[in-house]
């Protein structure tokens, strides 16, 4: 059955969504759905997509996450600069929200940099 | 907009001191003070809660109380704010994006940092902290240590989610997980407070709670007689 856009704001609505649980059962359709929300008006949805991101295979988190990163709304890069501390292709990213003007990304940036440089073999 | 009183049927109405005073039964001449210390409302039991200020919420504070007394009111529950508090300095500007992991009973240590702050908080009541975001993202997380009930509250928190909450740490559980995309997912119930599908979605205001519901929160420790 196709993923509407819809249905992936009713995995995003939950006061605590289940992550882990959400990620397993997603639909590589809904993907750019949530690329989309993560750089949509609602920063709720938002920052809840951005948190998702961190919990999905393959290159979603390169699809979604550098549109949570330039959000206008801080909660939703820190949400988004926390999520790159599960994806070490998205280093860059993370350096370059370490530089952000709030220091709330700026820090969640910088943790994720280092956990990311301190798994990661030179 | 309503005020932060205490009194449980203080928000509901707008009376005067002398009004409120009198419905609650206190007579003579009443000062807002010994008002606020000892009325009483109409409920046989309460909720106590204390509020620790990190950050305020989209949706006001006020509206949110407001909203928790429309539910509470129906299981016959009065909600008190017995005090709020304002958290602030770089400690607590650190803290007001909590990490909460996935919002489980393994707390992390922001959480378990947060939490020491319970000036006020007597025993059986509630410390409600309200930050600007937790990582991951949620609206609220109701985990807290054994013996300090607590819960969080974010700033993308809807008008029901410091009920959602609360009702959580009254011993409430969610009615219609596990949540989509889970093939398992049942029906969802948005007429119900405790619904796990976001109380954002609720359809019929104020959001329902069954008889079962009500009996857990009254027979709950952190709803003593008032
Ligand atoms: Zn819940």
């Amino acid at each position: 059955m196709p993923v509407t856009h819809a249905d992936v704001v009713n995995v995003l609505q939950p006061d605590e969504i289940d992550y882990p649980n959400a990620a397993r059962h997603l639909s590589a359709e809904a993907v750019p759905i949530l690329a989309e929300i993560a750089a949509g008006p609602d920063p709720g949805l938002a920052s809840k997509a951005a948190s998702l991101a961190g919990f999905l295979p393959g290159n979603a988190a390169s699809v979604i996450l550098p549109k949570a990163a330039t959000h206008p709304n801080p909660v939703v890069r820190i949400a988004a600069a926390a999520s790159i501390a599960h994806h070490a292709e998205l280093l860059e990213l993370a350096d370059h929200l370490a530089k952000d003007p709030d220091e709330g990304v700026r820090r969640w940036a910088s943790s994720s940099a280092h956990a990311l440089r301190t798994q990661t073999p030179n | 907009m309503p005020n932060l009183t205490d009194s449980c049927r203080a928000n509901r109405f707008p009376l005067s001191l002398r009004q409120m005073a009198s419905a609650v039964g206190m007579t003579g001449r009443v000062s807002a003070r010994t008002f606020l210390r000892t009325a009483r409302c109409s409920h046989g039991e309460c909720v106590t809660l204390h509020l620790k200020i990190l950050a305020l919420p989209q949706v006001p504070i006020p509206t949110m109380l407001v909203s928790m007394r429309e539910v509470y009111d129906g299981a016959g529950i009065g909600v008190r704010v017995a005090s709020r508090e304002f958290l602030t300095g770089p400690a607590f500007a650190t803290l007001a994006v909590l990490q909460v992991g996935n919002c489980t009973n393994t707390l992390t240590a922001d959480q378990i940092q947060l939490f020491t702050n319970r000036n006020n908080v007597g025993a059986n009541e509630i410390a409600i902290y309200f930050v600007l975001a937790t990582v991951q993202s949620f609206n609220g997380c109701a985990a807290h240590l054994a013996g300090q009930p607590a819960a969080v509250v974010t700033g993308i928190a809807s008008r029901w989610t410091l009920a959602h909450e609360v009702g959580h740490v009254l011993g409430l559980a969610h009615v219609d997980d596990p949540a989509p995309p889970d093939p398992n997912a049942p029906a969802a119930l948005l007429d119900r407070l405790m619904t796990g599908r976001g109380t954002h979605m609720i359809t019929n205001p104020p959001p329902d709670l069954i008889d079962t519901e009500v009996r857990t929160m009254r027979d709950s420790q952190l709803t003593p007689n008032c």
